[in-house]
This record gives structure tokens, C-alpha cells and sequence, in this order.
């Protein structure tokens, strides 16, 4: 029964994708020819905006890794992205072309607090010699012809492990800042590695996604963004930006109809994709590490909403009408806010300024809304245990504890266990969103393979086949606990 | 005390009322109800479907029905979300309001189908027995006896049910669905402050769960004969 699972849900979604439409061939020159058009482009940035202001233009905001995904799949016609990324990407092989360029030209500049003017200082300093001495240009022209070679190049080069620390907010885009073999790597990686070894400081990489950066800084999980981030007037009041260092414009691209031509047979389509998606640049390592970190949070999750729900559980049912009814409101309210709410909340208030591991937050924020869900859970197994097997305990002459561990707690967890395993599996599945808040978990892990290898299909359908399988598995060990309870020896 | 009220005075100003950022968030709130109660919709009537397939006779009828019932509910929302947006309806007419909402009724329809079953199986054997020696048909034993009591034993579990599908259209986000989760990220974007957005946007939720839950319990007391006024 199990093998049929993931057969099944495959050939569901080999069908439907063969059912792809065609396109006219239509060349935008400039952005007001987009309107009537789906124009893919990154959530809340800069483009983003510009473009809102077009009445007309359907826009897809979706994160920055999707972008090329959205228009192979044929999700949308055209997509913006920064020039040195359609080149560096050579988007061209992958049946992609520039309709226009040079749109939204801006300046990118490294960003510290208000008060680092000092940071700020150096940073001019090493950047005023870097563009001066003509370096700026060599590095740029070198990074965006052939990016992965330089990132296997740079590993040569020995990291600064002295000097005051830098805690720099990156986001991964490629070719600005990757991961290759298990390393970051990157234009501004290297950018940042060459200003550490100038001026003798040591750099912390603390990887976020794009609408974190700035917040990160300025709760001061960060003490320096460099991630291409765009000198804007509203930007300038939040942050302090250095002289700039990289001229960026935007381009738009859509499918190209003539670059379609050559038709791969099925066998050598699926070989390809497990090359790419699989075996290339080691993305096994990396989906592996992800499901890892997803098993991970998720078992430390099950353990820590255990032990809260059964804490929150004897609260709420001691005497004190006080207490029972403030762990009532608390739960209740837990209860209410989505979980990916709660992720956010405890990521950008609660913890925003300790420096603990998105893991850790994400743990706390599964424990705790798993915990206000077991509290219930629990109180009803135990209210289903009669008055009359307590009586029977003390009649006995069991202690208040030993009834409970004795004679209450197997009747109880016997009724709860079937929703108990739902809530379980419920649980797993839900950790597929901590990549909100940055954690590089299976599901996260499979966008970043997606946002390098630009196929929408394979990633994904390799991740569910997973998930189908851990879900499965765990509902199969319950199952196992549930016949072990239950049989009456 | 001043303070504060200074502090929380300049926050709505610059989340709320600056560039009338509250209609953002509006417009996010109406199409969070929106997909929640149109799936919440589909999702009953597919459940039932899927609860008839599943409780029928036939084999064939009730291993697919069971068969997918396993399979929604072993896949994460968020993934089944995303394989639909770029795989199945990548290129169908659907708008992605529309792919939303099919689906989290396809989704939910598995996890109401099996509350539902749990309703229908909860009534005793006896009451279809006593039905059968009226004299009544099996569609009247059916319409008349098992169904409106296994409606009342199955509500407070499909409230459960339906406020997760409600906090789970949290997601829809991550298809550019601007729903109230976007609208707060999106103001966030435009203020960098973290926490007045996301603290209004949980209470939001807060409220929406509790009006729903409050709904299903009034129903529920209406329903149940001991409090029905005759």
C-alpha cells in the first residue's frame, strides 16, 4: 500500500504537466507593454513597486529563487531580475531571452546601523580604494563570466580568522552569494572576504532571506548587510549606506518560442534532471542536510510539545480556578494564530535580538503551539478516565502518583491515541514552513536546488515523495505504539 | 504611560495610516475570508463526497477513497500548494486565487471526509436496526435517524477542522496571494517594523478563529434537542 502512494501521486502530475500550453510571440520593449501581461518579479522589492504603479500588469510577487521557475513552467509570461543574474545564469541555454534592459538602474551599497559610522568609515575607505584601483571592475567582469569557477577559486584563498567579528546579513542569490559544496561563495562573498583581509576583521555569516535583511540589522542580529541591497531614499532612513560599489539594472525575460526545438526523450529528460538536481554541485548534500534538519525539528518538536502540553495540562486542571483559567485563555489563544504567525512573531519579536539558531526559534514556536493543542488533547484523556479508577487506585492503597502512572495514564493515553497520531503527523508536516524565517529545512532546501537548476518539476516532486514517506512512517510506528497499548495482556 | 501611547500613537501612523496602508491589510483580511470560506465550502461538499465513497459497499469506491484520503493527508499543504501552482494548473486559465481554494478543499475535503466518518460510525447499531423495524427505507433511516445525530457528534471536531483550514490559508502567500500573513509582510517591507504588523495581523487571526468557533457552537447548542425550545 505504501509503494502506491508516490506512484500514484507522480503519474497524477507527469499528466497534467504534459498538458502545457503555447504562447504568441510578443517582445516587450519597456514596462508599460506589460500591462495585460503576468510579469513574475520578487516580493516587496524595488521592482515590485515600480511596477504596481502600472495599472493592468498582473504581477506575480513570489521569492527570488522562483522567479525563472515561474516563467519555464509557464506560470507567468515574462519575469525581472538584475541583469548579472540572467548572464551569470545563462538563462539563454534554458530557452529564456531578455525582451529589454537597463530598467530601474540603481546603485547597491553595503548597509550598517545609524550609529556605525565608524564601519561606515572603513568601508569607504576599502571601497574608494577598490573601485579606484580598477579591482572593482576585474572582479565584477570575472564573477559574472564564470561564477562557479571563481567560487572554486576562492576557496584557495585563506578566510580571516582574526580580528573584530562582522556579522554580515546575506541572502542567497545567485551569483551574488551561493552555496557551493557546502560553502558560501559569491561576488559579495568574495567582496566581503578581500575587506576583512584590508582592514583585519573576522566575517560571521548569518543567511536571511530578502525582507529580513533590514530588520536583522537593525535588531542587531546583524552588524553589516552586504546583499546587493539598493540605495533608496525610504532605506536611507532606516539604514546608514556606504559609497556604493555595484550598479545594477534590471532585465525582463520570457520564453524564447525558437530556443524550444530539441525534444528530449523521457529517459534522457529524467536522466538530466537527476544530474542537475541531484548529483550536480552536490544539491544530494543539501536536500540530505535539509531533511536532516526537518527530522530534527520535528522530533524535537514532538518531545518539547509533549512535556509543554503535559505541563500547560496539569496547570489547567489543578483546583485553583485562578490558574486553570489563565492556562484556558493562553492555550486558547495559541490555538487561534496561525502556526506561521506564531514562526514569525517569535523570530522577529520575541528573539529578535538573541542570537540563538532559527532551529532553536522554530523548535520553540512548534513546541508551543503543539503544546496548546496536547493540553487539550491531554485533559480529555484524562477526564475520560472514571472517578471509579481513582477511587479503585486509593482503595488499593496506590498513592495519588502511582494511580496516575498506574491506572490512569495507560486508560488515558489508550483513548487519546488516535487523534494523538493525526496530530503528530500534523505536526511533521507542518515544519515544511520554517523556511519563512530562513531555517534550511527539506522543503527549503528543495527551493534553493529549484532555484539553481530552474526545474519546477523534479525538486518538488522528489520533496513530496519524502514527505509521503516520512508521514507514512511515523504513522506506521504509531500505529506500532497504539497496538502495543492497546493489546490486553 | 505617555510614552507608550506616543509610541503606539507613531506606529499606526506609519503602519496604518501612511500611503492608507490599512487598506492593504483590509483588502488582505477580505481575501483571507474569502478563500477560507469558499474552501471551507468545497471542502464540506467534496468531504461528504469522499465520506459516501469511503463508507460505500463497493471496494473500488473505498480504497480510492482511502487511498487519497492517506495521500492528502500525508502531503504538507505548503507542498501540495506549490506542485499545484507550478506543476498541475502551471498553465490552466486558474487564477491563483482559484488554485487556492482547490486547493485546500481538495486538502481539507480528506481531513473533513474523516470527520464526517467518525460522526456516521459513532451512532450505535441499534438505532439502525430500531429504523429498520419501523419499517423505514435505508435512505429514511439514513435521513431521518443516523445523519442528525452523527452532524451533532461530528461538529465539534469539524470546528477544529475547519479553524485550521482558516489559519492554515496563512500560506497562500507563497503563491503571491495577497492575503492579511502578505498584507503584514508587505507593510513590514515598507515600515521595517516587525512587530506592530505581525502582533495586529495574529490578533486578526485570533479574532477570525474565535468568530468562527463561536459560529459552530451556536449552531451546535441550537442543534442539540435538549436545548431546543419545542
Amino acid at each position: 500500500m505504501m509503494r502506491v502512494f508516490p506512484a500514484l501521486f507522480l503519474s497524477l502530475c507527469v499528466l497534467a504537466s504534459s498538458c502545457a500550453g503555447s504562447q504568441e510571440d510578443f517582445v516587450p520593449q519597456r514596462p508599460e507593454d506589460l500591462v495585460g501581461h503576468s510579469v513574475a518579479v520578487t516580493a516587496n522589492s524595488s521592482i515590485d513597486l515600480d511596477l504596481s504603479k502600472y495599472e493592468g500588469v498582473e504581477l506575480l510577487r513570489i521569492g527570488i529563487g522562483e522567479l525563472t521557475v515561474a516563467v519555464r513552467s509557464g506560470r507567468a509570461e515574462f519575469a525581472m531580475i538584475q541583469e548579472i543574474q540572467f548572464d551569470a545564469n545563462r538563462l539563454r541555454d534554458l530557452g529564456l531571452r531578455k525582451c529589454f534592459s537597463g530598467y530601474l538602474k540603481g546603485n547597491a551599497a553595503v548597509a550598517v546601523r545609524h550609529e556605525d559610522t565608524l564601519l561606515c568609515r572603513r568601508f569607504n575607505e576599502f571601497l574608494g580604494e577598490f573601485i579606484a584601483s580598477g579591482e572593482r571592475d576585474r572582479w565584477l567582469r570575472d564573477w559574472s563570466s564564470n561564477p562557479d569557477s571563481m567560487a572554486v577559486a576562492q576557496r584557495s584563498i585563506p578566510v580571516n580568522t582574526e580580528g573584530e567579528t562582522i556579522v554580515t546579513g546575506v541572502a542567497l542569490v545567485y551569483p551574488f552569494i551561493f552555496m557551493k559544496d557546502e560553502q558560501l561563495a559569491g561576488l559579495e562573498i568574495d567582496m566581503m572576504e578581500r575587506f576583512c583581509r584590508w582592514g583585519g576583521y573576522r566575517a560571521e555569516y548569518l543567511i536571511t532571506d530578502l525582507p529580513g535583511l533590514i530588520p536583522s540589522l537593525n535588531t542587531g542580529k546583524a552588524d553589516a548587510l552586504v546583499s546587493h541591497i539598493q540605495v533608496t531614499e525610504e532605506r536611507s532612513k532606516q539604514v546608514l549606506f556606504t559609497i556604493p560599489y555595484f550598479e545594477g539594472s534590471i532585465c525582463c525575460f520570457g520564453r524564447d518560442p525558437e530556443a524550444a526545438g530539441a525534444r528530449k526523450g523521457l529517459v534522457q529528460t529524467v536522466r538530466d534532471s537527476i544530474y542537475a538536481n541531484l548529483i550536480m554541485e552536490q544539491h544530494w548534500k543539501l536536500l540530505l542536510q535539509g531533511l536532516l534538519v526537518t527530522l530534527e525539528i520535528s522530533l524535537l518538536s514532538i518531545l518539547c510539545s509533549i512535556l509543554l502540553g503535559a505541563g500547560f495540562c496539569f496547570l489547567r486542571m489543578r483546583r485553583s480556578r485562578a490558574l486553570s483559567d489563565t492556562v484556558k485563555l493562553l492555550t486558547e489563544t495559541i490555538q487561534g494564530i496561525p502556526v506561521l504567525v506564531i514562526l514569525m512573531m517569535m523570530c522577529y519579536v520575541v528573539f529578535a535580538k538573541s542570537h540563538i539558531s532559527g532551529t532553536l526559534v522554530a523548535i520553540f514556536s512548534f513546541a508551543l503551539f503543539y503544546g496548546a493543542r496536547f493540553c487539550g488533547l491531554f485533559r480529555s484523556g484524562m477526564l475520560s478516565v472514571g472517578r471509579g479508577q481513582w477511587e479503585a487506585g486509593a482503595a488499593l492503597g496506590l498513592s495519588k502518583f502511582q494511580t496516575f502512572r498506574l491506572v490512569a495514564l495507560p486508560q488515558a493515553f489508550r483513548h487519546i491515541i488516535p487523534v494523538f497520531k493525526g496530530e503528530i503527523v500534523s505536526l511533521i508536516k507542518s515544519t515544511s514552513i520554517v523556511g519563512y524565517v530562513a531555517v534550511i529545512d527539506l522543503t527549503y532546501a528543495s527551493n534553493m536546488v529549484r532555484a539553481r537548476t530552474f526545474d519546477a518539476f523534479f525538486p518538488l516532486i522528489l520533496v513530496s515523495i519524502i514527505y509521503i514517506l516520512l508521514s507514512r512512517l511515523s504513522a506506521r510506528a504509531l500505529n506500532a505504539m497504539e497496538r502495543r497499548v492497546n493489546s490486553k495482556k | 504611560m505617555y510614552l507608550i501611547g506616543e509610541e503606539l500613537r507613531a506606529s499606526i501612523e506609519a503602519n496604518l495610516l501612511t500611503e492608507d496602508r490599512w487598506q492593504v491589510l483590509l483588502d488582505g483580511l477580505g481575501m483571507t475570508v474569502k478563500v477560507s470560506l469558499l474552501a471551507i465550502l468545497f471542502a464540506t461538499l467534496w468531504g461528504a463526497v469522499l465520506c459516501a465513497m469511503r463508507l460505500s459497499r463497493k471496494r473500488v469506491l473505498s480504497r480510492t477513497a482511502g487511498t487519497y484520503i492517506e495521500l492528502m493527508r500525508s502531503l504538507p499543504i505548503l507542498i501540495l500548494l506549490l506542485v499545484s501552482f507550478y506543476i498541475i494548473f502551471a498553465t490552466s486559465p486558474l487564477s491563483k486565487v482559484q488554485i487556492a481554494v482547490v486547493c485546500f478543499s481538495l486538502y481539507f475535503g480528506a481531513y473533513f471526509s474523516e470527520v464526517f466518518r467518525t460522526g456516521i460510525e459513532s451512532v450505535d447499531k441499534g438505532q439502525r436496526e430500531a429504523g429498520a423495524a419501523l419499517g423505514m427505507s435505508r435512505g429514511q433511516i439514513f435521513g431521518r435517524i443516523i445523519l442528525p445525530q452523527a452532524l451533532l457528534r461530528c461538529l465539534p471536531l469539524y470546528k477544529t477542522q475547519a479553524v485550521a483550514l482558516i489559519k492554515g490559508t496563512s500560506i497562500v502567500g507563497y503563491v503571491s496571494v495577497m492575503d492579511l500573513t502578505k498584507a503584514g509582510d508587505f507593510i513590514r517591507g515598507r515600515t521595517f517594523d516587525a512587530f506592530f504588523p505581525l502582533l495586529l495581523v495574529a490578533l486578526i487571526y485570533l479574532i477570525l478563529s474565535w468568530l468562527f468557533g463561536a459560529g459552530i457552537d451556536l449552531l451546535e447548542r441550537r442543534l442539540t434537542p435538549k436545548h431546543r425550545s419545542l
